[in-house]
């Protein structure tokens, strides 16, 4: 029952293909000796110090030069994995990396499983979980915003900022706990109403961090626009007129489109991920059941909502048009009011609508001719620019793991509000915090456990 | 007497009392070994039982079987419910009591338990056999042959008091230190650590202007702490209440220069929550008073007890300092108070059973534990002497868990988190505190205690009884709806808002303002037989109250029980080599090895073990 960390595994660290350099990276007690054995350089790596570079040659078994390198040292603990690390630049290109590898793998080097050497950083304890997550989105990352929201991840800030948070949430319990456990000592405790204030605030940070992660997945997973609306609405040609492309099939039949569609385009360098929902409507068939089911689920995972509406046939108010259906407040709707080209006098447009608490847009055009639809794309560029995606201030959450945490804490800091509004007693506020401080202790994975009582005696004269 | 037994209990103040009464009720042949048998039960600090979270550990202890609920209700001359003003989870009992009638009593119920023999002696050394307890031996050399010691030394082992820079030894006033013991279990591989406790001067009632004191009375109606007591009837006297000011500040700063503690002569680490005077001027040097309560010892003593004046502070500064006290101004000081330092073994080392890692059927229990207070050690008794017994009659042993109760909670942080001052119990220890409540500590537990055979037959009917009238009450009020004109009238007059609709009672008595005795009073809920007998049955309608009324949160902890249960259940081998497992910290393996914990959940309350290292056991456990 041993984990098998002690070996020493190996990979090439920079992209597959044609390039000026490549990075061959060791990790673990035996990389040093390892690289030594292939190694030729005017001193052995075994007698250097940490963080220097060694210009050499690397061989092959029969002593048959492989390729000019440099080859930088990190003696453990302070290297990315927390381990001894290697880590040898060749020249580009398929062949030689493979040729370096070869070498190091015969020299005892064991092939670095997937994600190896990030698992071995954050069990040598090198980075939390939030900063392991981190590396795995930075690698994965395709744009430079998203590069540097996952670099903001791994120093720390995201764990920095709830911290901050955590902190005050911390303090406030402990006042709580004051008032709970310290009853006899006669020290004077917080107000309701400060109480109240405070978490509110908590709340309010809390939320403006969660809010962020909308912004933050943007980056990462694109913005997922969904068409709606009634069977024959036109649903099907937007898609496509968006798409230029004709993979649906646009019938005129009323529920064609049973299963729901999917494409990703890119408007002014951001990703959308459009996807075609079967009609809304009451359906008897099964297949055709199950087809809105999913798109009632994809409805209420999309960033944007189009609802589409025939001008041919209805001219419905955004109230009616909305009412069967859930916008949230992080959610965008917009109605495409499709078909000018059948409605004499009528031409593209676009203006607000508003219905109850909800603002949105309100598009006229043609999807069957083309009119109109860049008002569309227009309104969606504009959307991601309007929703923050450019701004360089906050805390940016990208990972989905930390959005649950935050809404959770921010449900029982909710819960902490109710409770103190109808009255009920500090126990109970402060079970709805600790809830809350439990949440929130899962983003960096710290545990919250005496933190409590050791800030009551910190601040406090308690105990007779 | 060279004997046999089949536990022995060494020491008998609150821990040892509990655990040798245990093991003799359970049938065992049980010794309780103590240096004075006057001093059984001694009150050595405040003659007060109870209190925030104490108050809950006396009530479970009482239900599995204790004796520290029942002395303290046959003694108490002042109750009081504390927390009144909060919710159910944190209300507490708290009783004064007579000082020498509370060790009269409990001295009384020791020598009465058939099966118990009291011993006079010094335990001198234990004898142990390849890790296994085979007896002991006393100071006069006679031994006895034993499977099963609890060692409950309170502050004797290497006891110093501390009066200003004067020193004596001993581990109480009056009494002689304990020599030698703790080198014998050194060199048995034990660590050891030591600890500091106070006590405050002790004062002359009849010399105290008790005028210029604010009068504390006694609750009206006392509950008692045991449940198989229904009411108090001893006369109750009350308490009073002073302040100390800017003046008796100062004078207690003129003495620093000779306190033991300022100079670096106490070495031990006192408690924060409990500190001395002196700590608390030095600390908290912007508040300009504090609170004092002065606690007369009993009805037929002139003996207060000054609450909230612990110190070691020369006894001349003691003395001009309490004359600047209002009512204090010409008092009379009987004793000074002191400070005691005193070994400890540091409870990593203790199983959940409070069995010794090292040493086979050795258990440790109280302030050898590094815990401070009456209540904490008793509950450590009952469970060492409960434990040492099932080992006896090879039995399953009892283990309480965080979610079962106070008890579970402190073991289990005694444990894992280990202390470096004093481990006293308060509410906020308990991470399910709102189901661990000090009025059900019997459903939780009573069963228990009834399957050791620590509970009579009839308490255990009583509560079963309790039990169905609260559920068959809970059924009626989630079942039945009153109209607004049935209602209104008892809503309007508590200033609550009429309903306009047929609402169903529970709805209603979830409004903080409406009790269940509010609806007692509507004719038709009076009418009703389930509802009718809890005119005379507080415990059962306290009880259907609390839970109709935080139903919710209630079930919220339950769930909050069962993520935690999951993690309780992930189970570590025994004997599993932390060590081995390269990845984890140098901290974290070195804790985890010390501690060696027996699942997962538990791995993750020690301290010094990072998430990542509980990560790390996760991928090491599941190879």
């Amino acid at each position: 029952m041993k984990i098998h960390t002690s070996d020493t595994i190996a990979a090439v660290a920079t992209p597959r293909g044609e390039g000026a350099i490549a990075v061959v990276r060791l990790s673990g007690a035996d990389s040093v000796a390892i690289a030594d054995t292939v190694f030729r350089g005017r001193r052995p790596l075994g007698t250097a110090a940490s963080h220097t570079l060694h210009h050499g040659m690397l061989v092959g078994p029969e002593g048959n030069p492989v390729d000019e390198v440099v080859a930088a040292l990190y003696r453990a603990p302070h290297s990315y994995t927390g381990e001894d690390v290697v880590e040898i630049s060749c020249h580009g290109g398929l062949f030689v990396t493979d040729a370096v590898l070869g070498v190091l793998l015969g020299a005892g080097a064991r092939q670095a499983a997937p994600g190896e050497f990030t698992r071995r950083a954050f069990l040598n304890g090198r980075m939390d979980l939030s900063q392991a997550e981190a590396v795995a989105a930075l690698i994965a990352s395709g744009s430079s915003r998203a590069h540097r929201a996952s670099l903001d991840q791994l120093n720390g800030r995201l764990a920095g900022a709830v911290g901050e948070i955590r902190d005050a949430m911390i303090a406030l319990c402990a006042l709580l706990e004051i008032d709970l456990d310290f009853s006899e000592e006669g020290i004077a405790v917080i107000a309701r109403g400060d109480i109240e204030r405070k978490v509110l605030s908590a709340k309010t940070r809390l939320e403006a961090m969660a809010d962020t992660f909308r912004t933050g997945r943007l980056y990462r997973d694109g913005v997922s626009v969904v068409i709606a609306g009634k069977p024959n609405a036109g649903k099907s040609s937007l898609f496509n007129a968006l798409l230029k492309d004709a993979r649906a099939i646009v019938t005129p039949v009323p529920g064609t489109t049973r299963d729901y569609l999917e494409e990703s385009i890119t408007f002014s360098g951001v990703l959308f991920r459009l996807t075609d929902t079967a009609g809304l409507r009451e359906a008897r068939d099964p297949v055709e059941q199950e087809g809105i089911l999913q798109s009632r689920k994809s409805i209420e995972r999309a960033d944007v909502i189009l609802l589409v509406d025939d001008l041919t046939t209805s001219n419905a108010s955004p109230d009616e048009l909305l009412s069967d259906m859930t916008v949230s407040p992080h959610q965008t709707a917009m109605i495409i009011r499709n078909k000018i080209d059948l409605v004499p006098g009528a031409s593209p447009l676009s203006r607000a609508f508003r219905s109850g608490d909800l603002e949105g847009r309100e598009v006229l055009l043609s999807a069957a001719t083309g009119e109109g639809v860049h008002l569309v794309t227009e309104e969606l560029t504009g959307l991601v620019a309007q929703s923050g995606m450019d701004t360089h201030e906050s805390v940016q959450i990208t990972g989905r793991r930390h959005w649950e945490s935050l809404t959770r804490s921010i449900a029982s800091l909710e819960a902490g509000l109710q409770s103190l509004r109808q009255g009920a007693t500090n126990e109970f506020v402060a079970f709805d915090l600790r809830e809350s401080l439990t949440a929130l202790g899962e983003i960096t994975g710290e545990v919250t456990s005496d933190e409590v009582l050791n800030s009551v005696f910190s601040a406090f004269c308690v105990g007779k | 007497m060279n004997g046999r037994a089949d536990v022995v209990v060494v020491g008998a103040g609150h821990a040892g009392i509990e655990a040798a009464l245990a093991a003799a009720r359970m049938g065992c042949k049980t010794v309780l070994l103590t240096m004075d048998a006057n001093a059984i039960g001694r009150m050595s600090c405040n003659p007060a039982i109870g209190g925030t979270a104490k108050g809950h550990l006396v009530r479970e202890i009482d239900a599995l079987g204790g004796e520290m609920g029942k002395i303290a209700d046959a003694t108490g001359i002042h109750f009081r419910m504390l927390n009144k003003s909060k919710g159910p989870a944190v209300w507490s009992p708290r009783s004064q009591n007579d000082r020498e009638w509370y060790s009269r009593e409990a001295r009384y119920r020791v020598i009465r338990q058939p099966g118990l023999e009291v011993l006079e002696g010094s335990l001198e050394g234990i004898v142990v056999s390849k890790g296994v307890l085979e007896g002991l031996v006393l100071s006069d050399g006679r031994k006895i042959a034993t499977a099963s010691l609890v060692l409950c030394s309170g502050t004797f082992l290497n006891a110093v008091m501390h009066t200003g820079l004067r020193m004596t030894e001993g581990g109480r006033f009056g009494e002689p230190a304990s020599h030698g013991l703790t080198e014998q279990f050194m060199q048995l591989g034990f660590r050891t650590g030591r600890l500091k406790t106070g006590t405050p001067p002790r004062l002359s009632l009849k010399s105290i202007d008790l005028s210029e004191t604010e009068v504390q009375p006694s609750d009206r109606d006392p509950a008692p702490f045991s449940y198989q007591n229904s009411r108090i009837e001893n006369r109750q006297i009350p308490m009073y209440l002073t302040y100390t000011n800017r003046e008796t500040h100062e004078i207690l700063r003129s003495g620093f220069d000779r306190s033991p503690m300022f100079t670096g002569r106490i070495k031990g680490i006192g408690p924060r929550y409990c500190p001395s005077i002196e700590d608390k001027i030095n600390r908290f040097a912007e508040r300009d008073r504090h609170q004092i309560f002065l606690e007369p010892e009993g009805y037929e003593t002139d003996i207060v007890y000054m609450n909230g004046f612990s110190t070691s502070l020369p006894e001349d500064v003691q003395r001009a300092a309490l004359a600047t006290v209002p009512g204090l101004r010409n008092c009379r000081m009987l004793r000074p108070g002191y400070a005691v330092e005193y070994d400890f073994f540091p409870p990593f080392q203790i199983e959940h059973t409070l069995e010794t890692k090292l040493v086979r059927g050795l258990f440790f229990a109280g302030q050898i534990n590094g815990t401070s207070g009456y209540e904490e050690a008793a509950a450590q008794g009952l469970i060492a002497g409960i434990n040492a017994a099932l080992r006896v009659q090879r039995r399953d042993p009892l283990v309480l868990r965080r979610d079962d109760a106070y008890i579970g909670v402190m073991i289990d942080d005694l444990i894992n988190k280990g202390t470096e001052e004093p481990y006293r119990m308060f509410t906020s220890r308990a991470e399910y505190r709102l189901l661990l409540r000090q009025d059900n500590a019997d459903s939780r537990l009573m069963r228990r205690g009834h399957a050791l055979g620590l509970i009579p037959d009839t308490a255990l009917r009583r509560l079963e009884e309790k039990e169905r009238r609260v559920v068959e009450a809970r059924k009626y009020l989630e079942s039945e709806r009153v109209s607004p004109g049935e209602v209104n009238g008892a809503l309007r007059s508590v200033g609550s808002e009429p309903v306009t609709e047929g609402v169903m009672l529970s709805q209603i008595l979830k409004r903080s303002e409406v009790t269940v005795e509010l609806l007692l009073a509507l004719p038709r809920v009076a009418c009703d037989e389930r509802m009718r007998i809890l005119t005379d049955d507080r415990e059962a309608r306290e009880r259907v109250q609390i839970e109709v009324k935080y139903d919710g949160y209630l079930r919220r902890q339950e769930e909050q029980i069962r993520q935690f249960a999951g993690g309780e259940q992930m189970e570590i081998p025994h004997g599993f080599d932390f060590l081995s497992v390269k990845s984890l910290s140098t901290e974290g393996k070195e804790k985890l090895q010390r501690v060696k914990p027996r699942s997962l959940g538990q791995a993750s309350r020690i301290s010094g073990v990072t998430p990542a290292d509980i990560s790390v056991l996760m991928i090491a456990l599941s190879r």
